[in-house]
């Protein structure tokens, strides 16, 4: 039914590679068909007037929570890719450590199935253990085969050297890639926040940046042994950074990594007032961090920019500092803060950005890339590069409100989202 | 001033003016007088944390100006039963309630409740953060001794400053009011940092005693030995505790307070809390009259 032709007239199109203005393009049958400075007419087509709009290919989060199975009250696949195109989004890989975990082919199935109703690609991770106990390894083959586009430990911490050194080499065997959540929980122990001058201000247990690259540098090593693509998710300190540059260049190791909006725009200084909303594991760090972060993303050594985008309700967050959740929301605001802290405040070029939040997760991760160009499928974004919002709880529609970045004046809101070929997010509505 | 969160929070001109407010209260706690200007004023002392010395002292500073004063432990409260903090205020506060004196094991917490009702919220302890009535009786006893100009005064914290909501507040209070501050203690419990607020950290406690005009101790928690802060009780005492082998170090002057319950015999020897230069009794006293003068200022914006 709903696959009339498309024509975005007079835009400009940003890829990771080009940027061209003064465009149409024509999307028909779910790719685009053209791409012409001269007039574009079809009869039945929708048109979009894409003057002072910007088309970016539609974008991919390697690394998002949806609750379900579980914990549905939160965030199930369904809202969550409704969240995700919202924010110009067309792809996400979802994490194990729902309840239950991940932990089998049937689960792998249970998260692609269409039954889910997600309205964006859906990629599974699963989890690298059955239990929480970390014991048993996973039927990581047949989970494979299912669908499972990486494995990793991300909210289920395992950290024992022995059995990360057996889940990777097994990884390597199968050939997939394992992404690792690096803590070395004995010295984060109770934290909530980042362990310095405003954790000592305030009173509060706090995590010391440490514990993030020990559990770094110990998983490089083991990688020296096994020696397989290995994946760093939400790195968040210039500590970790360099030891990641160590083991690519000494050791000579595959090893990618990701680093967060909030951490490359948000400092611990926001935790003063101990809202919730700002807690999240690994924790906002201090300036000196968030600034280091920015010079690596400027220098090309952070290779993707994913968003961590972990839903908790209302109530679970409005409460006592250390016993809120970790976590925060990001998939609708994630492009806007790398074009309001990023780009617009010449730190890198639009180009960069799309090539770190669309065509590095993709090439790195094997999902089908969505450059803009004549024969691709019609994955892609408009976004008001010019127009600056205020973000509000009311501009979510994940059924969580989480974000750190509420009250915050953003620029580079997505205004249409296109997949396949098909509007499914129009300034403000989801058309689903 | 709507509440009483922390120090931070305070203007000089604000703990000024609660200075002189306690002087003129402490005639009237020491004559066990009671006036009702905050008469028809109902306050709510929630406590989440066992205290005698803060409970009571805020029940007798409220009962003294008038205000119909209640007090709920948590211990035989609706918590036992998993009732959140959001909706335990709430519920209090449906009895048209002026004042929560809030005392809670996480930090945070009565900004929490000043942050999400329409109540005047006082923080009674707060995790290791703040306690800002604590420090406020503190600086109005060391004025009592050394007067209101504390310029070059040297201020000695000592203990496990790390977990310690006293040596915080106390600290940014005699910092703010130009006293020299050093924090003395086993190095497992001095919280990364500390320098970059500003004041000075020592392991050498006899060196410190030797110009310390102001000696405040804290209290030693057993359980820090279990849990590998520190090697053993002796060792501790060796190094920190304020025995009687180290008195003949102090200075000629110097004043000892502790916020209290004291542990005779861990951080301070026997007898040494009742000797002349300790002002731990005089600390209770005031801190009715501190805790008057607080809820009097609070009043006044109502």
């Amino acid at each position: 039914m709903n696959n009339s032709d498309i024509i975005i007239k007079n835009t400009t199109i940003t890829n990771h590679n080009e940027t061209i203005e003064n465009v149409n393009i024509l999307i028909s049958d779910g790719t685009i068909q053209k791409i012409s400075r001269a007039k574009i007419e079809r009869t039945g087509a929708i048109v979009i007037d894409g003057k002072g709009l910007t088309a970016i290919p539609g974008l991919v989060d390697v690394h998002v929570h949806f609750r379900e199975p579980g914990e549905e009250h939160k965030e199930t696949i369904r809202t969550g890719s409704m969240a995700a195109i919202k924010g110009g989004v067309t792809a996400v890989c979802v994490m194990p450590n729902t309840k239950p975990l991940i932990s089998s082919p049937q689960d792998v199935e249970f998260i692609k199935s269409p039954n889910r109703k997600s309205i964006c690609d859906i990629y599974p991770i699963g989890s690298i253990t059955i239990e929480r106990d970390c014991r048993e390894l996973t039927p990581m083959k047949g989970m494979k085969d299912s669908g499972a586009i990486a494995f990793s430990n991300d909210g289920i911490n395992c950290e024992d050297p022995g059995f990360l050194r057996k889940a990777i080499t097994y990884i390597k065997m199968i050939n997939s890639l394992y992404i690792h959540h690096a803590e070395v929980s004995s010295l984060s122990k109770d934290g909530v926040i980042n362990e310095g001058k405003i954790s000592t201000m305030l009173g509060l247990p706090g995590i010391p940046k440490e514990s993030e690259a020990l559990g770094v540098i110990e998983v490089i090593l083991i990688n020296n042994i096994v020696r397989t693509h290995i994946h760093f998710a939400h790195i968040s300190t210039s500590l970790s950074i360099e030891l990641i540059k160590w083991g690519q260049k000494y050791l000579k190791l595959p090893i990618t990594f990701e680093v967060t909006p909030h951490h490359f725009s948000l400092t611990e200084e926001e935790l003063k007032d101990y809202d919730a909303n700002f807690k999240m594991n690994p924790p906002l760090r201090n300036q000196e961090d968030r600034d280091a972060l920015i010079k690596a993303i400027k220098e090309d050594t952070v290779p993707i920019i994913a968003t961590d985008h972990a839903p908790h309700t209302e109530f679970e967050k409005k409460r006592e500092l250390e016993i809120a959740p970790f976590g925060v929301i990001g998939l609708e605001t994630s492009f806007a803060v790398g074009y309001t802290y990023l780009v617009k405040k010449g730190h890198i070029s639009l180009q960069k950005l799309i090539e770190k939040m669309s065509y590095n997760p993709s090439k790195i991760f094997g999902i089908p890339e969505n450059t803009i160009k004549e024969g691709n499928r019609a994955n892609l974004v408009l976004v008001d590069l010019k127009k600056e919002i205020e973000i509000t709880q009311s501009f979510f529609v994940s059924k969580s409100k989480n974000s750190p970045f509420i009250g915050k004046k953003l620029m580079g809101i997505p205004i249409f989202t296109i997949k396949d070929g098909k509007i499914l997010y129009e300034d403000g509505e989801i058309k689903s | 001033m709507k509440h009483l969160l922390d120090i931070k929070s305070l203007s000089p001109e604000e703990i000024e003016n609660l200075m002189d407010k306690a002087k003129s209260f402490k005639r009237l706690v020491l004559n066990k007088e009671k006036l009702d200007i905050l008469k028809g004023y109902r306050l709510v002392n929630l406590f989440f944390e066992p205290s005698t010395r803060t409970r009571t002292s805020f029940e007798i500073a409220a009962r003294s100006l008038g205000i119909e004063t209640i007090t709920v432990q948590t211990s035989v409260s609706s918590i036992q039963k998993g009732e959140s903090l959001y909706d335990t205020i709430k519920t209090l506060l449906s009895m048209k309630i002026d004042f929560v004196v809030i005392r809670h094991r996480y930090a945070g917490a009565p900004h929490f409740v000043a942050k999400n009702f329409n109540v005047s919220v006082i923080n009674a302890g707060d995790g290791y953060n703040a306690h800002p009535t604590q420090a406020l009786l503190d600086l109005f006893t060391v004025r009592e001794k050394f007067g209101s100009n504390l310029k070059g005064l040297k201020v000695l914290i000592v203990g496990d400053i790390s977990y310690s909501r006293v040596a915080r507040s106390n600290m940014f209070l005699f910092q703010k009011l130009g006293a020299e501050v050093v924090v003395c203690g086993p190095s497992t419990l001095i919280p990364r940092d500390i320098e970059k607020l500003g004041v000075r950290v020592s392991y050498n406690f006899v060196e410190e005693l030797k110009d310390a005009d102001v000696i405040n101790m804290l209290r030693m928690q057993f359980e820090r030995q279990t849990e590998s802060f520190i090697p053993s009780i002796k060792e501790y005492r060796d190094m920190f505790s304020l025995t009687y082998d180290k008195i003949r170090y102090i200075k000629k002057g110097a004043m000892l307070i502790h916020p209290g319950p004291v542990n005779r015999g861990i951080e301070l020897d026997d007898n040494i809390p009742d000797l002349d230069f300790s002002y731990i009794t005089e600390q209770v006293t005031n801190g009715v009259a501190i805790r008057m003068a607080i809820l009097h200022t609070i009043g006044e914006t109502l």
